[in-house]
């Protein structure tokens, strides 16, 4: 990416929630987490994706 | 290379030219942003972006050409991707991405088990579009009138920590059930005794709280089971004033239920319940809002903080052409519009005030993330209703049938699933049909309702839309203004979402 030759405040961005966001560690910590003694879960985690094969996307 | 992510949506503010928000789909960050921000980021979607609710931001700038855009700073580049609008993800990548992310979250969902209890399929009144009506009208549905009995809750209470366990909680987990009661009318008041009973199985067996979806024309016969640490909310409907609603909710004589119910609404405010009155509306009968809302002024039921009212749109059925029938966008406008003439009209929720209440919870920094949903209702997770049978299904809108229950509970009180069809209700997700798992509100929507989709679409693994892209973005820039000016908003309350 170039660096901005935007006037100041011509580019702005102010976060409403969550100050501290970042979604590729909100995700991996979700996809990491393990599925527990929820029987629906782990029959989810399995390779072929679980309940809805014909639609899953790998 | 970064590109804008397929899951970034625009909410334009009304009159404000030079600013937008921002919501991602998966990543649930809301944000401000310049209008420079925004047109980069519509020039680096790889698709044409949608359009805009307000304003002139459509068209431009041109898809694709970021060279004549001025990219915002690097501090601000590395936001953006911090809180997922950009993404190096390609488009079919970040597809499989959220798709995985629901899937995930899908499952954390299943965790929450949620009971719903029909004692009977009976009925005492004779509304003209009710989706069950063929129950006490045609002799050939008479054998699913009778009452639940007492050996048969037994049975039913006794699959609890089976189906539980199912879905990870442990034997004697202490943790409150949510039991509801439903119908049919199940707060008949020959349904006491059994109502007793099965209030008091579900507390021996650990802390519950109950609520009910009722008519409201027997609740009289209840008390001492109604209150807070009994049924402590109770679901209603009105049809409109006293004399439209009496043409609507007719006993099977043909008298009118106004008057009673609204007796049965006074009981149950000064017992504390909370009350929730459901109002559902077509064309045909919008124009009587605001009487009925003049009536509840009146009744002083607006002045109970137990007391809220909420609406919803009539489908086309039967009885119901699609000629005379709203949408939900469609009803949202309607109530705007008749509120800029009659005052009193604040006291009828519009059916998306929750959405809206969401929203403004966060820019008040009264909850950090949104509601992510990957259902549009407990029938794909873990809601169980049992009627009278020992039938278990999925969703209360296909029950009474034995070829669509998901199990039945056995003698001596154990549960046998039909796996297929269980898989069947619980696996709908937006992951679970392509045009949902592409749709920037598919964690704000859930892929709404399946049997609504099935009756428009034919198919149940498909999208019900019903204008929600519309809906979220005005309720989004709705609730930023208000937060913006200050003005005060009534939290809702509602026992469903159909």
């Amino acid at each position: 990416m170039s660096d901005s030759t935007n006037p100041p405040g011509k580019d702005e961005i102010e976060a409403l929630n969550a100050d501290d966001l970042n979604v590729q560690e909100l995700d991996d910590a979700l996809l990491e987490e393990a599925a527990g003694g929820n029987e629906y879960a782990r029959e989810a985690n399995m390779a072929c994706g679980g309940f809805s094969c014909t639609n899953h996307i790998c | 290379m970064l590109r804008t992510s397929s899951y970034t949506i625009y909410v334009a503010l009304p009159e404000n030219s030079e600013q937008m928000l921002l919501v991602h789909g998966y990543s649930g960050a809301y944000d401000k942003v310049s209008r420079g921000v925004a047109e980069y980021l519509m020039a680096a979607e790889a698709g044409p972006p949608p359009v805009p609710l307000y304003g002139e931001w459509q068209s431009e700038p041109a898809l694709g050409r970021t060279e004549a855009i001025l990219p915002p700073s690097d501090r601000t580049l590395d936001a953006l991707a911090k809180r997922g609008y950009l993404t190096a993800m390609t488009v079919s990548e970040e597809e499989g991405h959220m798709a995985r992310l629901i899937k995930k979250r899908h499952m954390r969902s299943m965790e929450q088990v949620n009971y719903i209890f029909m004692p009977s399929y009976q009925c005492n009144l004779r509304c003209a579009y009710c989706f069950q009506d063929h129950m006490r009208t045609k002799p050939e549905f008479s054998h699913l009138l009778r009452t639940v009995s007492r050996e048969m809750l037994d049975r039913i209470f006794a699959t609890f920590p089976t189906i539980e366990a199912k879905h990870g909680l442990p034997e004697g987990h202490g943790e409150a059930r949510n039991i509801g009661l439903f119908g049919g009318e199940p707060l008949l008041a020959r349904n006491r005794p059994i109502v007793e009973y099965l209030l008091k199985k579900a507390r021996d067996m650990g802390p519950a709280t109950f609520w009910a979806v009722s008519n409201a024309t027997e609740l009289h016969a209840f008390v001492g089971l109604l209150g807070p640490d009994g049924i402590g909310q109770v679901q209603i409907t009105l049809d409109g004033p006293p004399d439209e609603h009496d043409k609507r909710r007719i006993r099977a004589d043909g008298t009118g239920t106004f008057e009673q119910i609204a007796q049965n609404i006074d009981l149950c405010l000064e017992l504390g319940v909370r009350v929730t009155v459901r109002i559902n509306f077509d064309t045909g009968n919008i124009g009587d809002a605001p009487r009925l809302a003049d009536e509840i002024v009146k009744r002083e039921w607006d002045k109970s903080p137990n007391f809220w009212v909420y609406t919803a749109p009539i489908v086309p059925n039967e009885n119901t052409s699609y000629k005379h029938t709203f949408g939900t966008w469609q009803l949202d406008q309607a109530i705007d519009e008749l509120r800029l003439i009659h005052p009193n009209m604040r006291v009828i929720g519009r059916p998306d005030d929750g959405m809206q209440a969401m929203a403004r919870k966060m820019f008040d920094r009264k909850r950090t993330m949104p509601n992510m949903k990957t259902s549009f209702c407990g029938a794909h997770n873990g809601m169980y209703i049992f009627d009278a049978f020992g039938d278990i299904y999925a969703c209360w809108e296909r029950t009474g049938d034995e070829r669509v229950r998901i199990g039945r509970v056995l003698d001596g009180g154990d549960v046998e699933m039909n796996v297929g069809l269980e898989k069947h209700w619980r696996s709908r997700t937006p992951a679970s049909n392509p045009t949902c798992r592409k749709c920037r509100y598919a964690f704000q929507c859930g892929g709404g309702c399946a049997v609504l989709a099935e009756g428009q679409k034919g198919k149940f693994f498909t999208n019900y839309c019903d204008g929600f892209a519309d809906r979220f973005r005005h309720s989004v820039a709705m609730a930023y203004q208000d937060h913006v000016n200050g003005t005060e908003t009534v939290e809702p309350v509602r026992v469903c979402d159909l």
